[in-house]
């Protein structure tokens, strides 16, 4: 079926979208994209205490349990459990989905400490951001994104890929002169493993969001599996339960800080997931994956990383990132037409068929519409005792906190937070407006 | 009735009572088979379930 036929014929069909609201919801899932990357950029330079010589694998311990926190407080807070339920209810098989994309994530995030102790946070970064690679792969193979695309779009999405490879392939070469090799390479296939562990999690991410189901329930059990796989990991590796809490317990002045670093990357996947769910794999995870951007920032200019690096390298570095960065903008540019969203209903229909997901849940769900779940919003005293407990949780490791014995420049790091929290605010408040956080 | 019509809508047959039903229903939503089954046969599962497996090779190695 051609192009044409398709605009002049799909209208009628239930579920198709008009293409002003086609337009608004790309609009706000690349702007929750972007955010992402800000977001979870910021959240990784905790991961540089590794240097004070704590275990990786309990530096990752500490940082689910901060997510695990935050992907319980933030959805009781603005949906509410009762509401989560009731979404929940609607695919309930999804609930494997979940608890196994959280698999993936605790490993993934265990292997990029590993990364970041054996590279820098510079060189780890671009690399497993080759995730956004796979994760086109799996976004055209299972999900029928760019079915439909003209040829510019497959060249922007393919090209800007291939940019973004020849990027990584830049840093991981400039890794090979910053640290003895056999580390290089342990550090290099860490990196990369990770990035094809969470290049594969945008499978269950997509297969839920094109079901119609809302991120902040979905997270909720996210969480389960990754706090489930991490406590299993930090057990085996830390030599039993005795010795894990042994080495927490030394370590807690620190662990706030790997607290907040979880949170922190909570509310850049929860945008990321809203990037995937509106804007697709192909293009919501590359720009997404703009956080190697920042966390180049944050390691060169708050954590003075590369300071005594050659000029050569230096550039080789800045260079890698900023082709990288452009791959990234092409595939943004490359905006869904609506022939491509007419394959993306389809996959939705298959996954309703197959699970048996009331067709209306999944049409509304995918235009940000809430859909009738039977449940309305709202925060009961079992919300407030989540909030209370994760609050006093934080603070309780807030209050045996102390600063890190790590240099940083305050003011870069000062300017970086502002504008973080400024993109929150935009893509918060243009996510309400659009689709109500459904 | 004509052949170039479909469904009966042969001018012969107005006034006429409607003829039984013989078409297969719309297909239900709800699955044939158990979720669990259905899970089980579908390679989204399948394919991060290796990549899995995979990452937890590659942690040991390098750990």
């Amino acid at each position: 079926m051609s192009a044409v036929e398709v605009e002049v014929v799909e209208p009628d069909r239930p579920g198709v979208l008009a293409p002003q609201r086609l337009r608004t919801l790309q609009n706000v899932g690349m702007l929750c994209g972007l955010t992402a990357g800000a977001w979870l950029g910021a959240a990784e330079a905790p991961t540089k205490l590794v240097t004070l010589g704590l275990s990786p694998v309990v530096i990752s311990l500490m940082m689910v349990i901060g997510v695990f926190l935050a992907r319980w407080t933030l959805p009781a807070l603005i949906q509410g459990t009762s509401y989560i339920v009731a979404d929940l209810r609607q695919a309930p098989h999804l609930i494997v989905w979940a608890i196994l994309a959280g698999c993936l994530w605790a490993v993934a995030n265990t292997l990029t400490v590993f990364a970041v102790r054996d590279v820098g946070l510079s060189i780890a970064f671009p690399l497993w951001n080759s995730n956004s690679l796979l994760g086109i792969l799996w976004g055209i193979v299972f999900f029928k994104e760019l079915r439909g695309a003209d040829w510019r779009r497959w060249l922007g999405v393919l090209g800007g890929a291939v940019l973004m490879f020849v990027g990584a392939t830049a840093l991981a070469i400039a890794s090979a002169s910053q640290v003895p090799a056999k580390d290089a390479a342990r550090g290099i296939v860490a990196a990369l493993s990770a990035g094809v562990m969470w290049g594969t999690m945008y499978i269950p991410y997509r297969k839920a969001y094109l079901t119609g189901m809302s991120p902040l329930s979905f997270v909720t059990f996210f969480t389960v599996g990754e706090l489930g796989m991490m406590t299993v990991l930090a057990l085996t590796y830390s030599g039993g339960a005795g010795a894990l809490w042994t080495q927490i317990s030394g370590a807690r002045h620190i662990l706030f800080w790997l607290l907040a670093g979880g949170f922190i990357w909570v509310i850049g996947d929860l945008f990321q997931q809203y990037a995937v769910k509106y804007a697709g794999i192909t293009r919501g995870i590359p720009l997404s994956n703009t956080n190697q951007l920042w966390g180049l920032l944050w390691g060169i200019l708050v954590f003075g990383e590369l300071h005594a690096a050659s000029g050569s390298l230096l550039a080789q570095v800045v260079g890698g990132s900023l082709v990288m960065a452009i791959g990234a903008g092409v595939i943004a540019l490359s905006s869904v037409s609506r022939s491509e969203h007419v394959s993306w209903q389809e996959a939705a229909e298959r996954e309703g068929a197959r699970y048996g997901v009331r067709s209306d849940y999944t049409q509304a769900r995918i235009a940000g519409e809430g859909g009738a779940i039977g449940a309305t919003r709202r925060r009961s005293g079992l919300d407030w005792a989540v909030v209370g407990v994760a609050t006093a949780i934080i603070v309780g490791f807030a209050l045996v906190a102390r600063p890190p014995q790590i240099s940083i420049h305050v003011g870069w790091s000062m300017a970086l937070i502002v504008a973080t929290v400024a993109m929150l605010v935009a893509a918060g408040s243009a996510l309400w407006r659009a689709t109500r956080f459904n | 009735m004509m052949r170039h019509l479909r469904n009966d809508a042969s001018p012969l047959n107005i006034g006429r009572p409607a003829p039984a039903v013989t078409e297969k229903p719309m297909p239900d939503v709800r699955p044939s088979r158990s979720v669990v089954k259905a899970v089980l046969t579908d390679l989204q599962f399948w394919v991060p379930v290796a990549v899995l497996a995979g990452g937890l090779f590659v942690l040991r190695w390098i750990s």
